[in-house]
């Protein structure tokens, strides 16, 4: 029996700065300026590049703008678009899915 | 330029070779032009892109859309693929004809990794994951890509480099599905997974291995959430370090449950007298079961809070049992008689007094 794998939870992970997310995600620091210049991605706290705190989640957010970037040959500023509107129908999903079983019982 | 696909793990039955219908896949003529078939792989590529769409056969469906075009975009490949002739019906059982190597000079790839039941994950990293049809057919070349896709726009700098490079570089990240129950959430969990994970030769090809691993579903988590599990993405090059495994969390729908972050929400049926008397009532959890009372002069679709008995965390979740009175059938003359008495009984009960009717 081989010990399993413990994995991290992304989205638990504690913020990180942006030198740390450039490491996470393989990407360089100029770039990840330029997509939080677009919208990309969004530090949740600090004022400069410097001091910015990104949310554990980001680089899954960042991951998912590669995949869609590449496939779709999206613009920055597009990609944006698509990824707060996918978020949010996301969000829409989930409360659709606990209404509907609401609307069930009455 | 690099190929990055979509990967998908099998379920068993990967030594079957089923002929495959491209032109049907993308839904166009088998004298469809260049354009047309650029056209219908876009537009199913974004009703199938599993980024874009959760239902669980997306990805399936998505992986074929892209094998079906990286032939049929492929002037060489298709005209191949053309020439096995127009009568072969998709799902066919299929062997290559026995010139085909001579013909067309694509030489046969290794055959594709052996399916695995009790999978649970569905991979979508670089490369890999075509069909046996595909790989028998094609091979040799099915690392490489044909131009003209939607792939040649690179959003990242990191990642795979041109052939022929001895740069050291780290192994691509790879996202797979898991799919889960709710209570290995509830309770935590480990589960063994078998996904297929691409390894760039030094040659530029890509092959597919399969890979077993025993990972711990972390208590609490929640559905869209990633494990990450370090080191276990497509391994390096030329010395590179390997990359990261990413695994999205959803859970196998359960009738019984719905989730919304840590709080989980249960239909919780009530006899009339349960709901109009009061009761003590069994509940389910995703995992065991919990006594609740039910307050009298309750109605249907009350909403009754269990504190913390929704998923664990550092803040748990609570559970909301959703009442639903369920009436009794009045399928015997003794059942008819009792709904008769109570209507002569509760003669001044109006359901419809709101409705203004």
């Amino acid at each position: 029996m081989i010990a399993p794998l413990m994995g991290e939870l992304v989205e638990e992970r504690p913020a990180c700065s942006l030198l740390e997310l450039a490491k996470l995600s393989g990407l360089p620091a100029e770039t990840l300026v330029e997509y939080v210049d677009v919208g990309i991605i969004e530090p949740i706290s600090g004022h400069g590049a410097r001091d910015w705190r990104f949310a554990g989640a980001t680089v899954i957010r960042l991951k998912r703008a590669e995949r869609l970037a590449q496939d779709f040959l999206l613009e920055p500023e597009a990609l944006a678009l698509v990824l707060d509107l996918l978020e949010e129908i996301d969000d829409l999903r989930t409360r659709i899915r606990r209404l509907q079983g609401m609307a069930d019982v009455l | 330029m690099r190929a990055r696909r979509h990967i998908t793990l099998s379920f068993g039955g990967a030594d079957q070779m089923e002929f495959k219908d491209y032109y049907k896949i993308l839904g166009v003529e088998r004298s469809a032009g260049k354009d047309e078939i650029k056209r219908a792989y876009r537009k199913l590529a974004r009703k199938y892109h599993p980024d874009l769409n959760k239902a669980p056969d997306a990805e399936e469906k998505f992986k074929e859309i892209q094998e079906a075009y990286e032939v049929l975009s492929d002037e060489e490949k298709r005209k191949a693929y053309d020439a096995l002739g127009p009568n072969w019906k998709a799902g066919q059982q299929f062997r290559p004809p026995p010139d085909w190597e001579e013909r067309f000079g694509f030489a046969r790839g290794g055959g594709a990794g052996a399916g695995h039941n009790g999978a649970e994950a569905f991979g979508f990293g670089d490369a890999g994951g075509f069909s046996d049809f595909f790989e028998t057919l094609f091979g040799a070349m099915g690392g490489g890509r044909s131009g003209g896709g939607f792939r040649t726009f690179r959003f990242s700098t990191g990642g795979g480099p041109g052939a022929g490079t001895r740069m050291r570089v780290k192994g691509e990240d790879i996202h797979a599905r898991l799919t889960i129950d709710l209570a290995d959430a509830y309770t935590g969990a480990e589960r063994t997974i078998t996904l297929q994970v691409p390894e760039r030769q030094p040659d530029g090809t890509v092959q597919t291995k399969t890979k077993t691993l025993t990972v711990r579903i972390p208590k609490g988590v929640r559905e869209g959430q990633h494990i990450r599990l370090k080191g276990q993405g497509a391994p390096g090059l030329n010395g590179g370090p390997p990359g990261d495994l990413y695994l999205e969390v959803s859970f196998r729908p359960d009738p019984r449950f719905r989730v919304e972050g840590r709080d989980i929400y249960v239909d919780l049926p009530v006899a009339p007298w349960e709901a109009a008397l009061g009761a003590k009532v069994k509940v389910p959890l995703p995992a065991g079961t919990v006594e609740m009372k039910v307050p009298a002069g309750s109605q249907c679709g009350r909403k009754l809070r269990l504190r913390g008995k929704g998923l664990p965390g550092k803040t748990p979740g609570d559970l909301y049992a959703v009442l639903k009175v369920m009436l009794p059938p009045a399928d015997t003359a003794d059942a008819k008689r009792f709904y008769e008495d109570m209507k002569t009984r509760f003669a001044d009960f109006d359901p419809r007094a709101g409705l203004g009717v």
